[in-house]
């Protein structure tokens, strides 16, 4: 597609400002460019590659996972890929199948790959800076459904970052650990709303980062709480929700109070109808549900 | 010349009257590096016997022709990315025996700390970029490395190795495309050794004249003789050339064959014997020989004594190889990430 | 009205911990009911009651260490009395002079390993049942040490959950003690059951031991106490050893620095040897009658100073082994239990202790006895003094090492042997290379 006219506008701007050397257009052909990118990387420039959405990088899978997850390992340390592969995942808007899926899993279950996923404009930019700034390949997950966020960004002049690695607690609270990413940050903050008005204090926690997994902050959270729900908008099998739930298992057992819970995609292929897609993902009430079975009990529920 | 037709000058053998121009020195240089790969490759399918050499392991046995001029018309600035058939490259490529003997010992002394074994060959200071062990996977690398010299406006060229049976991958195609579209300094060696693992040439390209499936992407390409050292690095040489100052990427399709099965473990059933027996009497270390003998640019006795220095060479690399150590069981994840980042600790 | 006692439970118990108690004041308790759990020094008991009626009164609360003997409960008729307030610092019974009134039951055979075993009668659990509780529920209520049986459960089937292990808490009116009941490390809780020593100014409150620091403590204490320790002091002219070991590493003979330490344990090795009396423990034997037994294995401890305290692995047969084995095994021994990594195989079987202060600038000192051994060898510095050789005063390099030895196993005279035979192996130490 030519630049000018890309349907979407996250890169609006960029070719008038840096110029045709630096914003080059591709044919398409993920597995061409993407690796066109990997090479260069390794020769020491610092490509940032867009991918219109997640669902087309498995065109280029080979590469990522074959080849810029294992070039800096499997070569002792000689080359590195100092790769940013930018890419919007998610559901929601009638795309259907093909077109709407959250793959993130993926990427993170791959050791060599970084994965970040924030949810606010203030995390996006600061994890956008330091991937551009890392040494080693690094997927940063967009969602369709979070391009219209608005948030506050802080006036820097270029300078703040937020560290890969390392989640947020967007909202403190007592009762309970709401766990999500991405566009679920956003449900999750919505109900943590909803429920302190009942009296029910929620503690949010963002990943942000996928891989490396903040487990420290999660495990803190989970020992302060006694209880935890995860939503995210993969598939539940084998998805993040799952990961989390079994490092809080192994880590924090003793300090649960009820099973955690997961809210997730149901496992079909999004369905293009309106009414079947709305079914197939977490919506606030899946989530809301979760959070009372988990409180069960007690005098909160 | 017209894209996708053969090149006449290359595709002839060198002749007597080829190897008066050259200095004696030189073709003897070129003798010696096709006598240690050869000798190289034998030891190590020795050691992969013995179980010194784990995993895959795929020789140049038979290549080295092809190898020694490619690698002959090669700058140092230059790079090279090859699939997972290549020792005799990086060897050619100036590399010590020893520390490529390491690697596929899996020792922290070989060229890749033990972390790749002998598909995955690497050394950042020759500008060896890697073998790599998925088919066709090093091409689109080696694309990127190309985009990066000419973004970084540097002088040399990429040269980006693979087998007959890769040119039936959509990697490739893709690739093809992007190098003529942004004029990228690059040469695609293909290696035709009549077989892509088992499956023949003819069977698996519905254009078996490998050099000619460029054209779709207005690619020049050539063919030549693999087991004619001076014709290949001729060759390359123009087509290095075209890359560098013209942006023109190229195919040259080095025609060779395997003596070998298509790794140390194949036993090449697919093949009749008599067409192995036919091949290998066409040595190209032999007809090397037999050329610098006729042409008397060596004394007799010169033979043995290389032999001798090269299995010296080859043995010291093997002595290396097995007395160097093991990677430290404490650095399994030493080289995870370039740049660390919180919480990555690996859970082992 | 009938005392619970702090009981002994095993041969060498002298102080117990309570584990969790399973009835609460005003329980209804039958003879046979399993009241508590006890830690002792080697395993978790069960305790069953001797009597029948109403638990009254608890005066030892989880996580509280006592004397065997000491008063823990009150059994007793009719409505339970009004439970004594706690969270105001020492509980009445930790500074209680009074002497126990009811002698301990008798100790149940443990054939001294960790086990669980039921005391007294044997009874099964009240109940096989099991409660369905929370992870958290169930180690908040083992902190609190209520038994979850007493405790409704609100959640989903039925399953306790912390609120309500807390409401059980509110209701009975005490506060959550915040010890773990399982803490062997913290049996002196901080600022809890401390009594300050007369006349001396006030201190910060007591740290409680680290479990190796507790182990040293009490091993020690019983040593030093238990076995009649006699002390022989030598002295070694180490000029030859010196020379020895300088040509060794100069030649690098072994794969590692030899180290005087190295040549102390072989040498005291080889002198075991000859004295095997020393290569012994003192046992109480068959029908109760003393003896003592000797070893035919010669395993020399040597003593690793980490970070709170000290550790003692082995180094086996070292009279066998090279000089050179010895080094390899003694750097091995030692990087790995600084480590931590060191295996508890690697801490036993120990027949004789080497400690070595030589690093310290120590002109002489002596060491106690690790049981079950009978004797350890306290090597000091060595040090450049004065000597008479040849009717000449010269400077010699002289190292004291003092055997502290069981006399309960042999005589001064022994050990005195014993070191001089040890002397002439350190003086003339080519002798430690055959």
């Amino acid at each position: 597609m030519e630049y000018s006219k890309a349907p979407t506008k996250f890169t609006a701007g960029l070719l008038a400002e840096f110029g045709p050397k630096r914003v080059v257009d591709t044919p398409i052909a993920e597995e061409g460019f993407v690796g066109l990118a990997i090479g260069s990387a390794m020769l020491g420039l610092r490509p940032v590659v867009e991918i219109m959405t997640i669902n087309f990088s498995l065109l280029a899978m080979d590469q990522l996972v074959n080849h810029a997850a294992k070039i800096h390992y499997m070569f002792g340390g000689q080359a590195k890929v100092p790769l940013v592969l930018r890419t919007p995942g998610g559901g929601g808007q009638q795309l259907a199948a093909t077109h709407s899926q959250n793959l993130e899993v993926m990427y993170a279950h791959v050791p060599g790959l970084k994965v970040v996923a924030p949810a606010t404009p203030a995390d996006a930019r600061g994890l956008l800076r330091s991937a551009i700034r890392d040494d080693d390949p690094v997927i940063f997950v967009e969602n369709l459904g979070l391009y219209n966020t608005k948030g506050e960004v802080p006036d820097d002049h270029g300078e703040t970052t937020i560290p890969i690695g390392v989640a947020d607690i967007k909202r403190e609270g007592k009762d309970l650990s709401l766990i999500s990413y991405s566009l679920k940050t956003v449900t999750a903050m919505q109900v943590a709303e909803k429920l302190a008005q009942e009296g029910i204090s929620i503690e949010v926690v963002d990943l942000r980062s996928l891989r490396p997994l903040d487990r420290p902050t999660i495990l803190e959270s989970v020992r302060k709480t006694g209880r935890a729900v995860i939503i995210e908008d993969d598939w539940r099998s084998y998805g993040i929700g799952a990961e989390v739930a079994a490092t809080i298992q192994e880590e924090a057992f003793d300090y649960l109070d009820a099973p955690v819970r997961r809210v997730a995609s149901v496992e079909v292929p999004l369905p293009y109808s309106k009414v079947l897609e709305r079914a197939a993902m977490p919506d606030e009430q899946r989530v809301l549900d979760a959070i009372y079975k988990a409180l069960e009990g007690t005098r909160r529920a | 010349m017209s894209v996708g037709q053969p090149d006449e000058r290359a595709t002839a053998s060198s002749h007597h009257r080829d190897l008066h121009r050259e200095p004696p020195d030189v073709l003897q240089r070129y003798y010696r590096q096709m006598l240690t790969i050869r000798r190289f490759e034998e030891r190590t399918g020795e050691m992969y016997t013995r179980a010194n050499i784990g995993g895959y392991c795929h020789l140049n046995l038979g290549e080295e022709a092809t190898i020694v001029g490619v690698m002959e018309a090669l700058r140092p600035e230059d790079y090279i990315f090859t699939n997972y058939r290549e020792h005799g490259y990086i060897l050619a490529r100036g590399v010590d025996p020893g520390p490529v003997m390491a690697e596929l010992f899996g020792k922290e002394t070989g060229v890749s700390r033990g972390r790749g074994g002998s598909m995955h060959l690497f050394s950042a200071e020759h500008h060896f970029l890697g073998g790599y062990g998925i088919v066709g996977g090093e091409i689109p690398l080696a694309v990127g490395a190309a985009f990066a010299l000419k973004y970084q406006g540097r002088a040399g060229i990429v040269l980006c190795q693979m087998g007959d049976g890769t040119t039936n991958i959509g990697a490739w195609h893709e690739s093809l495309n992007l190098a003529r579209l942004y004029r990228l300094p690059i040469v695609f060696l293909i290696i035709n050794n009549g077989f892509g693992m088992s499956t023949t040439v003819e069977k698996g390209s519905a254009e078996p004249d490998l050099f000619k499936k460029g054209c779709a992407y207005r690619i020049h390409g050539e063919r030549v003789d693999g087991r004619d050292v001076l014709a290949t690095r001729n060759a390359m040489q123009r087509l290095r050339e075209r890359a560098e100052t013209e942006g023109e990427p190229s195919i040259l399709e080095a025609v060779s064959y395997r003596f070998r099965g298509h790794s140390v473990v194949d036993p090449a059933k697919y093949r009749n014997e008599e067409e192995v027996q036919r091949e290998r009497a066409d040595d190209p270390l032999q007809r090397f020989a037999h050329l610098l003998q006729e042409v008397h640019i060596v004394e007799p006795g010169w033979f043995a004594q290389v032999e001798e220095e090269v299995d010296q060479e080859i043995q010291a690399a093997v002595d290396f190889a097995t007395t160097s150590p093991d990677p430290k069981i404490d650095d399994l994840f030493t080289y995870m990430y370039a740049t660390p980042v919180a919480n990555a600790a690996g859970r082992r | 009205m009938a005392e619970v006692t702090m009981p002994r439970l095993s041969d060498t118990m002298q102080e117990g911990t309570i584990g969790r108690w399973l009835k609460q004041p005003g329980d209804h308790v039958e003879k046979g009911d399993i009241l508590l759990e006890i830690e002792t020094d080697k395993a978790t008991m069960e305790y069953e009651a001797y009597e029948s009626g109403t638990l009254t009164e608890i005066l030892v609360q989880a996580g509280q260490t006592v004397p065997i003997g000491t008063t823990i409960a009150r059994i007793g008729e009719g409505a339970p009395e009004p439970v004594a307030q706690g969270g105001d610092g020492a509980s009445p019974t930790l500074s209680s002079k009074e002497p126990a009134p009811a002698p301990p039951p008798p100790a149940h055979e443990t054939n001294g390993k960790p086990q669980t075993a039921v005391v007294g009668s044997v009874a099964a659990p009240a109940s096989s049942e099991r409660v369905k509780a929370s992870p958290l529920a169930r180690r908040i209520a083992a902190e609190y040490g209520i038994d979850l049986r007493q405790v409704q459960g609100t959640g989903p089937g039925g399953r306790i959950i912390r609120q309500n292990v807390e409401d059980f808490y509110q209701q009975r009116g005490e506060a959550p003690v915040e010890t773990p009941a399982t803490g062997a490390t913290t049996r002196l809780e901080e600022g809890r059951g401390y009594v300050p020593y007369p006349g001396m100014p006030s201190s910060s409150p007591p740290t409680p031991l680290s479990r190796m620091r507790h182990a040293i403590a009490t091993r020690m204490t019983e040593a030093k106490n238990g076995i009649p320790h006699l002390y022989v002091t030598s002295e070694i002219d180490m000029g030859e050893a010196l020379v020895l070991r300088r040509q060794l590493n100069e030649s690098h003979a072994a794969p590692v620095k030899i180290s005087i330490n190295d040549m102390v344990v072989k040498a005291v090795a080889k002198t075991l040897r000859e004295f095997p009396v020393l290569n012994s423990s003192f046992v109480a034997g068959a029908n109760g009658k003393p003896g003592v037994a000797h070893y035919e294995r010669i395993n020399i401890n040597v003593a690793v100073a980490v970070e709170e305290g000290l550790i003692v692995p082995v180094v086996t047969d070292a009279d066998v082994k090279s000089l050179g084995t010895i080094a390899v095994e003694i750097q091995d021994l030692a990087a790995r239990t600084r480590e931590g990594k060191i295996k508890q195989s690697e801490l036993e079987g120990g027949t004789l202790t080497v400690s070595n202060l030589g690093m310290y600038d120590v002109v002489e000192f002596a060491a106690i006895i690790t049981p079950p051994q009978s004797a350890v060898l306290a090597v000091s510095s060595i040090r450049r003094v004065p000597v008479v050789r040849h009717e000449q005063v010269v400077i010699g390099e002289v190292m004291n090492v003092t055997l502290s030895a069981d006399h309960r196993v042999t005589d001064g005279a022994t050990v005195a042997r014993f070191l001089q035979h040890f002397k002439s192996l350190m003086e003339a130490p080519l002798k430690l290379l055959v």
